[in-house]
């Protein structure tokens, strides 16, 4: 028998300016194509045909044919552009795909101010400037130490040049996490990892080549050579904190969802494959739980609250949502399923903060929103969809219940002139907000929503009530991550996440896990509060508590 | 009948003290049970369900009509008992091995009794020998698993697999449901069918009695 050699075929690929030549065999997945390719491409299903997401321009000689289901999640409009989603397609001909460019993402970096001399920026400052023996294996010939902190978030990575000697934050920069496209939260990831075990290796990859990215850039654009670089220090949740080591979550996965360790770890760079001096130190924070990290930690060491005679509130509403309540004589934590809708997704126009996003919207105002970086409105991000629903129940447009009320049962005067905008979509009611853009909220939009911050109120209230406090007794509220920075206090509290009690306590830490990461890579002494507040936290599994249902029902009206 | 609409819409608001007096007052009135509880009960707990799949009313609102209805039919039932009338069919309802989320399960628990079945709620967690006990002595028509995570979704499967092993997997129908699942997976995993929320759960489980 004559072998019949295999033909392959060549696909083309181009982002914006960047493009890449591969010779693939026939029948090969396009998406893993596009995965190895290293040019990162959206999506959250891991190309399971469900999301919708992966979208490319494909240019063939032949017929490519739809795969099925592929046009109902593109839509018809995209089918009509020539839109294509790259999980359906088969190469078995030479192919050209062009991906969409990236969007710039918001990424919460500060937090850290160099010149703050107020309260907390005094007592960093001093901080920065301790003892670290981390700092002391560190010390280069020329007595410049630079470390990095980094801050591996489920959705952003963010890390911070730092040099020790002298105590500041040189620079920062951030990226979307490369994992993502395997799915958006951690639930879906450790699935994977379940799956097929060869996947944990692959996240802990993906990270830290998204890393290596971020960390060539820092240091290439403020002259400091990789070598230069000694000491790392590293916050996340546990399960990204376990897929950066490259450990197994499977316990994580189901009830009673317990981590693999919790204790801080220490590794070398080279032992990871990151690109900074080989015998460099990367010191991992412990974590509390399986769902409270190493990032909960360090924001409540940024807060000061462990070392406070006052009792505060701190919550870190990201991807997943963490909140801790206590002071210097002991701390509470729990963890809520809040997620997608503070943060845009899942939403009928929701999304990331990206340019373009709606972030903030007041009713009274012509246009009633602002984007982020001013842009065209292209969609409505987690403060944008809290501003927007605070700004209807304000109007009387949207009742304390959360049912949007019909043209015929408005009474204010406002919500008369905003008429127009009470339309239908998708077979419910909705709030058109961007025309032109076509940008809404739908009812169910809305209550997705009730049931994100249901969960917080819900949290909070339970950790009030095991802690034995009412809400009166706590003198302040941190709030950290991007849902802190971006969302007011005041949506909060006509939202009911936060109850009337709560006003004039709120601050704004920023990227508080970051600068936990920060004052541990200068500081011993810092790091060390770090084990201590370890020590002293106790976590509440709220699934298991039988009053968690009612207390979760009765939050969900605003 | 006036008074049936009286019971539906109190049930629909949630009033459960008005909804008891309906109902001893009907049966005073010689109205057949099985009239009341279908025109009266079940009725209404038709609107709430068809109001809650829309978005006009939520989770609180399900539950408080949920309760007027658990009190009209503890009233109803031994009238119902006494007049031979039957459940349309029998559900073993429970949110799988290594899930412990519930609220979803409890709606859709309630709009299954809201529908006319008999229901047998085994709670969280539960492991597929003790579905497979449960199907064993109580002969549900329908077995309903629910879960909520995409890592505890795959102990559907095991329940299905469970029930095969047992020679049990064709005297029930299977119904999934949960936030990660979805009409492909169910096929998948060999489930009857698939509901995306708890007032198509109650329409779907009439549907495969036929």
């Amino acid at each position: 028998m004559v072998k019949m050699t295999e033909k392959g075929y060549n696909i083309t690929i181009r982002k914006g300016s960047l493009e890449q030549k591969i010779h693939v065999s026939p029948g090969t997945g396009l998406w893993p194509i596009l995965q190895k390719s290293g040019l990162q491409l959206p999506g959250e299903c891991s190309g399971n045909h469900t999301c919708g997401k992966c979208r490319i321009q494909l240019s063939a000689q032949g017929e490519v044919e739809f795969g099925w289901g592929e046009k109902d999640l593109l839509g018809e409009q995209e089918v009509r552009k020539g839109t294509r989603l790259a999980c359906f397609i088969e190469v078995n001909q030479d192919l050209g795909v062009t991906l969409p460019e990236d969007r710039m993402a918001n990424i919460l970096l500060e937090g850290y101010s160099q010149g703050d001399k107020q309260e907390s920026g005094l007592q960093e400052e001093r901080a920065l400037k301790g003892k670290s023996a981390l700092k002391d294996r560190a010390l280069g010939k020329d007595n410049q130490v630079y470390g990095l902190a980094v801050d591996l978030g489920t959705t952003t990575l963010a890390v911070y040049l730092v040099n020790m000697s002298k105590g500041t934050v040189v620079d920062s920069c951030g990226s979307l996490n490369p994992q993502r496209s395997y799915g958006l939260d951690v639930i879906t990831r450790i699935q994977h990892t379940l799956q097929a075990p060869p996947m944990i290796k692959e996240f802990q990859s993906l990270v830290c080549t998204g890393l290596n990215r971020i960390i060539s850039d820092l240091a290439g654009r403020n002259k400091v050579a990789m070598k230069e670089i000694r000491a790392m220090t590293v916050v996340g949740n546990p399960t990204m904190l376990h897929l950066f080591l490259g450990i197994s979550c499977a316990s994580m996965a189901r009830a009673p969802f317990l981590p693999s360790f919790t204790d801080s770890r220490t590794v070398l760079a080279r032992e990871l494959g990151l690109a900074i001096n080989p015998l460099g130190r990367i010191l991992v924070y412990p974590s509390i739980s399986g769902y409270v990290g190493g990032d909960t930690l360090a924001a409540v060491l940024a807060s000061g609250m462990g070392e406070e005679e006052s009792l505060s509130l701190l919550i870190d509403l990201g991807t997943n949502g963490e909140i801790v309540l206590g002071n210097k004589t002991g701390l509470l934590s729990c963890s809520v399923a809040a997620g997608p809708a503070f943060e845009g997704m899942q939403l009928s126009c929701g999304t990331g903060g990206v340019e373009g996003a709606i972030d903030n919207v007041n009713l009274e105002q012509s246009p009633p929103y602002t984007t982020i970086g001013g842009k065209t409105p292209m969609g409505l991000c987690g403060s944008g969809i809290v501003s927007v629903v605070a700004e209807l129940l304000k109007h009387g447009i949207l009742e304390p219940s959360g049912r949007l009320k019909k043209g015929e049962e408005i009474q204010s005067f406002r919500g008369n002139q905003l008429l127009d905008g009470l339309i239908c979509r998708n077979g419910q009611g909705a709030f058109l907000l961007a025309e032109k853009a076509d940008i809404y909220i739908t009812q169910k939009d809305i209550r997705e929503l009730q049931l994100a911050k249901g969960a917080v109120a819900a949290g909070i209230n339970i950790l009030l009530s095991e802690l034995g406090v009412i809400a009166g007794q706590v003198e302040r509220v941190y709030l950290a991550g991007g849902f802190g920075s971006s969302i007011r206090e005041e949506h909060l509290i006509s939202l009911k996440v936060l109850s009337t009690e709560f006003k004039g306590k709120t601050k704004s830490l920023g990227n508080a896990a970051g600068q936990g990461a920060i004052l541990g890579l200068c500081s011993e002494e810092a790091f060390n509060k770090v084990e201590n507040l370890k020590d002293k936290t106790t976590y509440l599994e709220l699934a298991g508590l039988p009053k968690f249902q009612e207390v979760f029902v009765e939050n969900l009206a605003f | 009948m006036e008074i049936l609409k009286e019971i539906s819409e109190a049930l629909q608001n949630g009033e459960a003290e008005l909804v008891e007096a309906k109902i001893k007052e009907s049966i005073a009135s010689r109205l057949q049970p099985e009239e009341i509880l279908i025109q009266g009960l079940l009725e209404g707990m038709g609107v709430v369900g068809q109001q809650f799949k829309n978005g006009e009313i939520f989770v609180p609102e399900v539950l408080i009509a949920a309760r007027a209805m658990h009190a009209g039919l503890s009233i109803l039932k031994p009238y119902l008992v006494e007049t031979g009338v039957q459940p349309v069919g029998k559900v073993v309802i429970g949110t799988v091995k290594g899930d412990l989320h519930d609220i979803g399960k409890n709606l859709v628990g309630m709009m299954l009794i809201g529908a006319g079945f008999e229901l047998i709620d085994l709670g969280v967690d539960v492991s597929p020998s003790k579905f497979v006990e449960a199907v064993s002595q109580h002969n549900p028509d329908i077995v309903a698993l629910s879960a909520l995570l995409t890592t505890t979704m795959e102990e559907q499967r095991n329940v299905i697999k469970a029930l095969e092993e047992a020679g049990l997997r064709d005297k029930v129908k299977v119904m999934v449901g949960g936030a990660p699942i979805n009409d492909g997976f169910a096929r998948t995993i060999g489930a009857d069918v698939y509901s995306p929320d708890a007032p198509s759960a109650a329409e779907d489980a009439r549907k495969l009695l036929n």
